[in-house]
């Protein structure tokens, strides 16, 4: 797939037909010999997939590479998407998998030690806690440095799962993970972050 | 419902997979367990602050950066590349052939193929030591110019080296200019 051709003659990338269509039929159109159409892909998805990498990687020119190789891959890989799974998921499966290579390669993981904790705290403690009366954007960073206390991993499939709004099983999918292992991540995630901005 | 099953049904809850009943359950015992009551406020709390969380910009040049990444990493090899080995090539077989044919005598066909090594090789980089081998090769077949002892087949390699490298000239030239058109109509 190259961009010699430039697109299909009378379709405009930036027009109006282009931004109405679906990811799907995008992608189509693209493998049918219309490379610059991947531009409206780009543009809609390029905010989550930085937002996403950037969490990963807590380095912004670090999420810009990887940004970018995120789309090179896909769009060399684009004949291998199926577009019954939405292109989000599909796109930020391969944004993940590059994060995962790079921090690997930098040897940033962190191990995750286990934090589940049975329903039997005082109530009164954490009812009086001040995590509900923080603002939201206090709320966030003090989530943000929680977060930083999870292994890869989870942080991964917390993100996914609560900001992009992913099912457990389209985040199953997306990392090649059992469901009932995405289930165990997330419950370990959400009881460690409670417990920590609880006690903040 | 107690406090573990309401833990367990709180997870569901969190993952999206709590069945009706399930959920009419939970909220019965919330209702009356301050504790989990707490609990479930303090995650939805967090849950909420996430899924609210705004999406980082990674720029405005990031779209056409990344195409234009896309654009050099799609592109073939600069035409001028191929073309200009190809004439190379050209040039040197015809080089060859008309000094074989016009200047130089050689005793036999590996002497042609050595003159002809050496001059690829100074044409490749190999300069010095290419040099050196165009002088050995041609002070030796100067030598012995007064013999005149090519075989037949060396006659017809020469024939046939000069047609290859008339054929290789004009498909560089072809080929350059139909690039050239194609990079103008770009």
């Amino acid at each position: 797939m190259d961009f010699k051709n430039g697109g299909i003659p009378g379709e405009n990338v930036n027009g109006p037909s282009v931004a109405n269509s679906s990811d799907e039929l995008l992608t189509q159109a693209v493998l049918q010999g219309s490379p610059e159409i991947f531009e409206e892909l780009v543009r809609r998805h390029q905010a989550a997939v930085f937002s996403h990498l950037l969490r990963l990687a807590r380095n912004r020119d670090d999420a810009l590479e990887l940004a970018q190789d995120t789309y090179l891959k896909a769009f060399k890989h684009l004949d291998q998407y199926d577009p019954n799974q939405p292109f989000a998921a599909w796109l930020l499966a391969i944004a993940t998998n590059t994060a995962f290579n790079h921090l690997n390669a930098k040897r940033l993981r962190k191990t995750f030690p286990l934090a589940l904790d049975p329903c039997g705290r005082a109530a009164a403690q954490e009812a009086e806690s001040p995590l509900l009366q923080a603002s939201r954007k206090e709320l966030l960073q003090r989530l943000e440095a929680s977060l930083e206390h999870l292994s890869l991993k989870a942080r991964t499939v917390f993100i996914l799962r609560y900001q992009h709004g992913f099912t457990c099983e389209e985040i199953s999918r997306m990392l090649n993970e059992s469901l009932s292992n995405v289930k165990i991540l997330l419950m370990r995630a959400r009881e460690r972050l409670r417990e920590e901005l609880a006690i903040q | 419902m107690d406090c573990l099953d309401a833990e367990r049904a709180l997870n569901e809850s969190f993952d999206g997979a709590l069945a009706p009943q399930e959920a009419r359950w939970l909220a019965a015992h919330l209702g009356q367990c301050a504790a989990c009551q707490a609990r479930e406020q303090q995650m939805r709390a967090i849950l909420g602050a996430e899924a609210q969380r705004p999406l980082e910009d990674p720029g405005p040049d990031f779209t056409a950066l990344v195409m234009r990444r896309l654009r050099t990493k799609s592109r073939p090899a600069p035409f001028w590349k191929p073309a200009t080995a190809l004439a190379i090539l050209g040039a040197l077989l015809l080089g060859v052939n008309q000094l074989c044919l016009n200047g130089l005598r050689f005793e036999s066909l590996l002497e042609v193929l050595e003159y002809t090594a050496a001059i690829i090789a100074a044409a490749t980089g190999e300069i010095w030591q290419g040099l050196n081998d165009l002088s050995d090769a041609a002070g030796e077949a100067a030598s012995q110019s007064s013999q005149w002892l090519l075989a037949p087949q060396a006659s017809l390699l020469l024939l046939a080296g000069t047609l290859a490298a008339l054929i290789i000239l004009l498909a560089a030239a072809r080929f350059a200019m139909a690039k050239c058109a194609g990079h103008k109509g770009e």
